[in-house]
C-alpha cells in the first residue's frame, strides 16, 4: 500500500515508528533471554505455571534473535515439540517437555491467500498440566509492548491481540487435531497476553482472556477468505508496477477508521467522495444515508423531489430532525 | 445533540463547506489568559512516558522541556520534576508555592484550566499517574516527593476530565467539536489542526480544502509521524548515544540540543493550536451559557476536595499514599462514591445548561425526553389522590413525535418564571396525543389557567433531580446491619434459627380461603 | 410421574430451599428468575412466611408501580397487614384496599413485626436513628447497581434478591474502564456481583419453570440463559384458531403456522441498495398488518384452559428503536393504536401478552452497533408472549449474523459479552429456520 500511496502522490509513513519496532524486540529479548527467565518467573508469579517449572525451547528465525535458519525449520521443530509434549505427557513438564516454545510455528494448509505460505509463528506457547485429566494443556500466548493500564488499557490494541490470538488458537487446535495428538494434548480456551508493565520492560501477565468467540471468529475469516478468493480473478503480477496499478483501479470501501493504519486512507477517502459515499462523514452518516448520493443528499435537503422510497424514507427522517429543531415556543 | 440531528447538522456543514455553530450558547467557560495553561506531550514511539512537554500559561512563554532520549529514566524524571513545579504551582499546591485555595483571600473564586490538545493527551496524564503517584525510588528525596505531586496532580486532571459536568481541565478538540459542527467524521474531528484551519477560514472554499489537508497530515496526538522519527529523530538519538556511551561530553551536548529542537517545535505546534482553540472560544460572538456558573462552582469544589485538601495535608506533613490509586477504586465505597458522581455528572450538566440552550432543548424533544406542543384545553378539576382542584393544561403532540415520558414525570416550561407540573395522564386521539400536565400554582406572573394559553405552543421539558448530593450523603453513613454484603464492614450473620418444618405447608395455611 | 409432576416437584424443591433458607435466617440468598416465573409469587411467599413468624420485612421494588403490584398480591393472597411506605406525590390511582397502610413519613414507620413496601430509592434514604428490618427483599435485582445497592445497607442484616439476569441492565453512560479490574464495581448488577464476591457464600437458586412462555418457545428463550428452565404450560394449553378469512391474504400463513409452533418468522426481501435505517417503513407496514389481520380474522386465544376473543387489547408490539415504534403506531391507526401497547424492549420489562409481534433488532442494518446486538433486548422481546410471537424482519438477519467477526473489545480480564452475544442471536435465529418457522412475505404488501 506504502508503494500504492506514493504513485498517488501521498507521503507514506511506511508503517511504525523505528523505536516503536525496536522497542517490541527489546522487550520480546529482554523476556526470553537465559531460557526465558523472566517470563517463566512471571508466569509462575501469576499462577499460569506451577512454582519451580522451567524449560524453555526458542524457535525464533535468527532474523528474530533466534537460533533457527527459516520458519520451515521452526515448524519441523514445532511439530517435533508437540509431539514431544504429547509423549512425554504431564510427567515430562517436570522433566526435558519444555514449558514455555517461543515462535512455535504452524501451517494452516491450503491457505495461500493473504498469508503467504499460510504460517503463523506463536509469539509463547506455554504448556502445563490440565486440570481434571492427565493431558498436557497449551496456551495460546502473544506478546506485546503495548502498556498494562488496568482498565485503562487500550480496548483497541486489545481487541486486536485478541483477534490475533483466537487465530494462533484455532491454528494450533487444527494442528493437534491433523497430528492425532487430540489425545494428550488440548488448547485452553483462554489465552494469555504478556504487556509491559507501565511501559517498562517489566512484563505483566494477562491469563484470564477469553479466546472462544475469537477462535471462532478466525474460522470463520477464512471461510470468508476462501470464499471470497474463488470469486476473485487469480491474476499474476507481473512486477510491482503492475500490482500498484490493479490496486488503484480497484474500488475503495473507505470507513473512517482507515486513517488509523493505512497510508492511502487519503486517496481513498477523496475517491469516496467523489463517489457521494456517506462515510466520509461518519459511519453514522453512511448509515443515516441508506445508499443514497451524498450529493443527492444535499438536494434532497434542499427540497428536490424525492425519486423513489430510499430518498422519500431520507427526505423524511431529515425533516424530521429538523422539524424538532425548527418549532418554535411561544 | 439527538444523533439523527447530529447527522444532519454535520450534512449542512459539508454543503456549505465550513463549519457551523452548534448551539445558541456556548457551554464551556475559558478562563482569562492570567488562569488559562495549555499542556501537551510527544513521546517516543512504543513507548508510554514523555519524551517531551510543554506547558504555557496564555498570558506567558511556554515552558518546553525535553529529553534526548525518550526511553532514559532518569532523564525522564528530572525532566518531570522540573514540569511538576510548574503544573502544581498553576493547580495552587501549597507544596509549590500555591496558596491551597481556590480563591485568593477575601477575593472571588477563580477557575484555573488547564487545556490538552485532545484526548490522547489526556492518556499521557493517566501513564504519568500510574507511574509516578507512589514512585518509591530515593525514598524521601526531593526528586521522589516532586514526582509524587506530579503524579497527584495528574490524576486529579485526568479524572476530572471524565466528569461530564467539569470545566477545569478541557480537551480543546472536544470543546470545539461541542461549539461547531465540522463536515468531518469523528474520528478526523480529533485533530485540532484541522478543526482550527476550518476555523480560521478561507475566502476560498477550495482552498480551504486544501489547508486543511496540509494540517492534518501534522500529527496532534503524542505519537509523533514515524517518518520524523526514522528520518530525523533516530539518527540523532542513536548518534547521541554512541557520543554518550564514548564520553564525548561536547559531542552529546550538541546532539541533544538538536533533538530538543525537533521535539521543540512539535510541542510548540500542538501548545500553540490549544491556545488557540481557547481563544476562539473566548471570542466567539455567542454569549455564555448562563448555566456555567453553577459548573464552575462544581469544579471548584471538587478541586478543593479531590486535590487541594490532600496538598494542603501533605504539606502539614502527612503521607502521600492517601491519594486515590490510579487502576481503580479498590474500595467498594470509594468506587460507589466516584461512580455516582461520575454517572450524575451528565445529569448535573445537563441541569444546569438546558434551560438556556435551544439546542440542547431541541435534542431533547427530538429524543422524546420533553414535550413540545399546542395547549388544546385548560381544565380545571381535582387530581387524583388529592384534595384541592388544579389546573391542568391538555397538550397535544403527534402521534409520530417520539414520546418517552412516563405519567408522573415532572417538567417545567421554558419561560421567564416558569410553573411546571407532572403529567397526569395520557391519551390518545387520532393522529395525536394527548397529554394532560397538572400544572403548578405561579406565584407570580400569568397563572397557568388564564386563556392566553390556549392554542399556544408550549415546551414543557423534565429537569433532571439532583440525586448525587443525597446518594453520597447515604452513602456517608456509619454501615449499617447489611454492610457486611456491601463491602463495608461488619460481620456476615450465621444462620441462626434451626427449622425442621414443612414451609410449603405453612405457606398454605397462611394463605386467604 | 409425568413431566408436569417433575416439574412441580423441581419448583416445590427451590420454593422449599428459599423457604427453609429465609427461616433459618441465611444471610443472603439469590434466586434467579426466568421470565413469568413466578417471580413475585417467591416474594410474596417469603414476606408472609417470615411475618408469621414475628420479623419485621422490608420490600424492595423498582418502580412505584412494581411496589403497588407486589402490595396488592400480598394482601389478596394473605391476611397481614401491609404499609406502604411512599411520598405523597406517588399515590396509587387505585386504592389498595383497608389492607394497606399509606404513610409518607419515617416516623410513621411500624415498629414490630410488620411488612413494608416502598421502592429500593425510597429505601436509601432509611436509616439510623430507625430501627432495622430482619430481612431486606429485593425485587428486580439485577436492574439494581452495586452501587445503588450499597445504599441499602441501613435496612436489614440479611437479604433475599430475586431477578431475571437475562433482562436489561440499567443503562450506564459513563466510561468505566476505572472499575474493570475493582473487586467492587460499582456499575455492575448487585446480585451477579454477590454471586462471584469472596465472602458473600449466598444461597443461589434458579426457578426452573416459566408460566408465560408456551412450551415450544422456551427451548428459543433459554439460549439467552445459563441455566435452564422449561414451561409450565403444556402444548395444549396455549394454541392460537383464527377465524376463517372472508378473503385471502398473503399474511395468512404467517397468522396460521401459530396454531402449530409459537414463534414465527415473518421476513420481507431485503432492498438491493441495502436496508433502509431505523425506521422501515415496508417493516412497520407489515407488522401493523399482521396484527390487523389477526383482529381482523378474530378467533380464540386459549390460556390455560380459558378462551379469550383474538382483539387488540391481547396483542404488544415491540421494536428496538423509538423511532421504529412510532412508525409501528402510525401504521396501526387511531383505533388498534389505543388498544396494542407499543413500546421499546426497557419498558415492556415485567409486562405480557398473549400475543407479541417484535420487530427484530438486527433487521435493517447490515452494520449493526453494540446496541443492536446486546442480546438483552433480544431475550425481553422474545419474552413476553403467552400464546404466539411474530418475529418481523427483513430477509438479511442470517447473512448479516453470519457475516460477522465480533471485535473482542472488552476490558482486560473480562469476558468476551460481543462475542457470546452473537453467539446467542445466531442461535435464536437459527432455532427459528431449523423448524421451518421463517416465512417469506412478497412486496409490496396488499392489506
Amino acid at each position: 500500500m506504502a508503494k500504492v500511496a506514493e504513485a498517488e502522490g501521498l507521503t507514506p509513513t511506511m508503517g511504525q515508528s523505528p523505536f516503536a519496532i525496536s522497542r517490541g524486540q527489546v522487550f520480546e529479548r529482554e523476556l526470553l533471554k537465559n531460557d526465558a527467565e523472566r517470563l517463566i518467573a512471571a508466569l509462575v508469579e501469576e499462577g499460569v505455571l506451577p512454582k519451580g517449572a522451567e524449560g524453555f525451547r526458542d524457535l525464533r528465525t535468527r532474523i528474530n534473535s533466534g537460533p533457527l535458519a527459516n520458519m520451515d525449520v521452526a515448524h519441523d521443530e514445532t511439530v517435533n515439540a508437540l509431539r514431544q509434549l504429547a509423549s512425554a505427557g504431564q510427567r515430562g513438564l517436570e522433566g526435558s517437555s519444555p514449558v514455555v516454545i517461543a515462535s512455535a510455528t504452524l501451517k494452516i494448509s491450503g491457505q495461500p491467500v493473504m498469508l503467504p505460505e499460510g504460517i503463523l509463528a506463536i509469539d509463547a506457547l506455554v504448556a502445563r498440566a490440565e486440570d481434571a485429566t492427565d493431558r498436557v494443556e497449551l496456551l495460546v500466548g502473544e506478546v506485546k509492548s503495548y502498556a498494562y493500564r488496568a482498565g485503562y488499557t487500550d480496548t483497541t490494541d486489545l481487541a486486536t491481540s485478541r483477534a490475533q490470538a483466537g487465530l494462533y488458537r484455532y491454528a494450533l487446535a487444527l494442528t493437534v487435531h491433523e497430528l492425532g495428538l487430540g489425545d494428550h494434548l488440548s488448547v485452553a480456551e483462554h489465552g494469555l497476553l504478556v504487556l509491559t508493565r507501565h511501559g517498562s520492560n517489566r512484563p505483566q501477565i494477562l491469563s484470564t482472556e477469553d479466546l472462544n468467540y475469537q477462535a471462532a471468529r478466525a474460522e470463520a475469516g477464512f471461510e470468508r477468505l476462501r470464499a471470497a478468493a474463488k470469486d476473485l480473478e487469480a491474476f499474476d503480477v507481473e512486477d510491482e508496477e503492475d500490482a500498484v496499478e490493479r490496486i488503484e483501479s480497484a474500488d475503495v470501501a473507505y470507513r473512517p477508521e482507515c486513517v488509523s493504519f493505512c497510508d492511502r486512507a487519503e486517496y481513498c477517502r477523496e475517491e469516496a467522495e467523489s463517489k457521494g459515499d456517506g462515510n466520509v462523514l461518519g459511519a453514522d452518516v453512511g448509515r443515516f444515508l441508506a445508499g443514497v448520493d451524498l450529493n443527492r443528499t444535499i438536494e434532497l435537503m434542499g427540497g428536490a423531489r424525492p425519486e423513489n422510497e430510499v430518498e422519500r424514507d431520507l427526505a423524511e427522517r431529515i425533516r424530521e430532525a429538523r422539524g424538532a429543531a425548527t418549532a418554535t415556543a411561544s | 445533540m439527538s444523533p439523527a440531528l447530529d447527522i444532519v447538522r454535520r450534512l449542512e456543514a459539508y454543503e456549505r463547506g465550513v463549519p457551523q455553530p452548534r448551539g445558541a450558547t456556548i457551554n464551556t467557560p475559558v478562563a482569562s489568559p492570567e488562569n488559562l495553561a495549555a499542556l501537551a506531550f510527544v513521546r517516543m514511539g512504543g513507548e508510554a512516558r514523555p519524551w517531551a512537554v510543554g506547558f504555557q500559561l496564555e498570558a506567558a512563554e511556554p515552558l518546553i522541556l525535553s529529553v534526548p532520549d525518550g526511553r532514559q529514566t532518569e532523564p525522564i524524571g528530572e525532566m518531570l520534576v522540573e514540569l511538576a513545579g510548574a503544573i502544581c504551582g498553576f493547580l495552587g499546591s501549597p507544596l509549590f508555592g500555591g496558596s491551597g485555595q481556590v480563591f485568593s483571600i477575601g477575593g472571588p473564586e477563580v477557575l484555573r484550566q488547564v487545556w490538552l490538545p485532545n484526548g490522547a493527551h489526556l492518556s499521557m496524564l493517566h501513564t504519568i499517574n500510574l507511574r509516578y503517584t507512589f514512585a518509591r525510588a530515593d525514598e524521601g528525596s526531593t526528586r521522589t516527593e516532586a514526582l509524587r505531586a506530579l503524579g497527584r496532580a495528574c490524576g486529579y486532571m485526568f479524572r476530572e476530565a471524565g466528569r461530564a459536568d467539569e470545566v477545569s481541565v478541557i480537551d480543546a478538540s472536544q470543546g470545539l467539536r461541542e461549539a461547531f459542527t465540522f463536515p468531518v467524521d469523528d474520528i478526523r474531528g480529533q485533530h485540532l489542526g484541522l478543526l482550527t484551519t476550518y476555523l480560521r477560514g478561507s475566502s476560498d472554499p477550495s482552498s480551504l480544502k486544501k489547508e486543511v489537508k496540509i494540517a492534518e497530515r501534522q500529527p496532534i496526538s503524542p505519537t509523533l509521524d514515524p517518518a520524523l522519527e526514522r528520518d530525523e529523530l533516530a539518527p540523532l538519538v542513536d548518534d547521541y548515544n554512541s557520543a554518550h556511551r564514548e564520553g564525548d561530553v561536547a559531542s552529546s551536548k550538541k546532539l541533544g540540543a538538536a533533538i530538543g529542537e525537533v521535539l521543540a517545535d512539535e510541542i510548540a505546534r500542538r501548545l500553540s493550536l490549544t491556545l488557540e482553540a481557547a481563544r476562539i472560544l473566548r471570542n466567539d460572538a455567542r454569549p455564555v451559557n448562563p448555566g456555567v456558573g453553577d459548573l464552575v462552582r462544581g469544579s471548584l469544589d471538587t478541586k478543593r476536595r479531590e486535590y487541594l485538601n490532600l496538598e494542603q495535608a501533605i504539606a502539614g506533613g502527612e503521607n502521600a499514599w492517601g491519594a486515590p490509586s490510579a487502576e481503580t477504586d479498590r474500595q467498594a465505597k470509594s468506587a460507589a462514591r466516584r461512580f455516582i458522581r461520575m454517572a450524575g455528572g451528565e445529569e448535573a450538566r445537563t441541569r444546569a445548561l438546558l434551560m438556556n440552550d435551544r439546542e440542547m432543548i431541541d435534542d431533547a424533544i427530538a429524543a422524546g425526553d420533553g414535550i413540545r406542543g399546542t395547549v388544546v384545553n385548560i381544565e380545571r378539576r381535582i387530581p387524583q389522590g388529592k384534595k384541592r382542584a388544579a389546573t391542568f393544561w391538555v397538550v397535544e403532540i403527534p402521534l409520530s413525535a417520539p414520546f418517552r415520558l412516563k405519567v408522573d414525570a415532572e417538567l417545567r416550561t421554558i419561560d421567564e418564571v416558569p410553573p411546571g407540573g407532572y403529567i397526569e395522564a395520557i391519551k390518545f386521539q387520532g393522529q395525536a396525543r394527548l397529554v394532560s400536565v397538572c400544572m403548578n400554582k405561579r406565584s407570580s406572573g400569568t397563572p397557568p389557567d388564564h386563556e392566553s394559553f390556549r392554542g399556544k405552543t408550549v415546551t414543557l421539558l423534565p429537569l433532571p433531580g439532583m440525586f448525587v448530593e443525597s446518594k453520597l450523603r447515604n452513602l456517608g453513613r456509619e454501615p449499617g446491619p447489611g454492610a457486611w454484603a456491601t463491602g463495608n464492614g461488619g460481620v456476615r450473620p450465621t444462620p441462626d434459627t434451626s427449622y425442621d418444618g414443612d414451609p410449603l405447608e405453612e405457606i398454605e395455611s397462611l394463605r386467604k380461603a | 410421574m409425568t413431566r408436569r409432576g417433575r416439574l412441580k416437584a423441581r419448583i416445590d424443591d427451590v420454593r422449599r430451599k428459599l423457604l427453609t433458607a429465609v427461616v433459618r435466617g441465611e444471610p443472603l440468598v439469590i434466586v434467579k428468575a426466568p421470565p413469568g416465573s413466578g417471580k413475585t409469587r417467591v416474594i410474596l411467599e417469603v414476606a408472609a412466611l417470615l411475618r408469621s413468624k414475628g420479623k419485621r420485612i422490608a420490600i424492595a421494588g423498582q418502580t412505584n408501580s412494581q411496589v403497588d403490584d407486589i402490595c396488592r398480591r400480598l394482601t389478596e393472597q394473605f391476611e397481614f397487614p401491609v404499609v406502604r411506605f411512599c411520598s405523597s406525590g406517588n399515590r396509587a390511582r387505585g386504592d389498595l384496599g383497608e389492607q394497606v397502610t399509606w404513610i409518607d413519613q419515617t416516623k410513621e414507620l411500624p415498629t414490630g413485626a410488620a411488612i413494608v413496601a416502598t421502592t429500593a430509592a425510597k429505601w436509601g434514604w432509611y436509616g439510623r436513628p430507625h430501627a432495622p428490618f430482619d430481612y431486606l427483599l429485593i425485587d428486580e435485582a439485577w436492574q439494581l447497581a452495586f452501587a445503588d445497592f450499597m445504599l441499602l445497607d441501613q435496612v436489614a442484616p440479611r437479604m433475599v434478591m430475586v431477578g431475571d439476569p437475562g433482562q436489561i441492565a440499567p443503562v450506564v453512560s459513563i466510561d468505566t474502564a476505572r472499575w474493570a479490574t475493582s473487586d467492587a464495581p460499582p456499575h455492575v448488577a448487585a446480585p451477579e456481583l454477590l454471586l462471584n464476591a469472596n465472602g458473600a457464600d449466598p444461597v443461589a437458586l434458579e426457578l426452573p419453570a416459566s408460566y408465560r412462555l408456551p412450551h415450544d418457545s422456551v427451548r428459543a428463550v433459554n439460549e439467552f440463559y445459563d441455566f435452564e428452565f422449561e414451561s409450565w404450560a403444556e402444548p395444549a394449553d396455549r394454541g392460537t384458531e383464527f377465524g376463517s378469512p372472508d378473503n385471502p391474504s398473503e399474511l395468512d400463513p404467517v397468522l396460521d403456522a401459530l396454531s402449530n409452533r409459537s414463534i414465527v418468522a415473518a421476513t420481507i426481501p431485503t432492498p438491493p441498495e441495502g436496508p433502509p435505517l431505523e425506521e422501515d417503513r415496508e417493516l412497520a407496514q407489515l407488522a401493523a398488518s399482521l396484527v390487523h389481520r389477526m383482529v381482523e380474522r378474530g378467533g380464540r386465544l386459549t390460556v390455560d384452559g380459558e378462551e379469550i376473543e383474538v382483539n387488540g387489547r391481547e396483542i404488544g408490539m415491540c421494536a428496538t428503536h423509538r423511532r421504529m415504534n412510532s412508525r409501528l403506531v402510525e401504521s396501526l391507526g387511531p383505533d388498534l393504536s389505543s388498544q396494542v401497547l407499543v413500546d421499546t424492549a426497557e419498558r415492556w420489562q415485567g409486562l405480557e401478552r398473549p400475543l407479541m409481534v417484535i420487530v427484530h433488532p438486527v433487521s435493517g442494518t447490515t452494520d449493526p452497533t453494540t446496541f443492536d446486538l446486546q442480546t438483552e433486548r433480544l431475550c425481553v422481546m422474545a419474552s413476553r408472549h403467552k400464546v404466539g410471537l411474530i418475529v418481523v424482519s427483513r430477509d438479511h438477519v442470517r447473512a448479516t449474523l453470519d457475516e460477522l467477526l465480533p471485535v473482542a473489545e472488552q476490558h482486560v480480564g473480562l469476558p468476551d459479552i460481543t462475542g457470546r452475544g452473537l453467539g446467542r442471536q445466531r442461535a435464536f435465529w437459527a432455532d427459528l429456520e431449523q423448524s421451518d418457522a421463517v416465512l417469506e412475505i412478497g412486496l409490496p404488501i396488499s392489506s
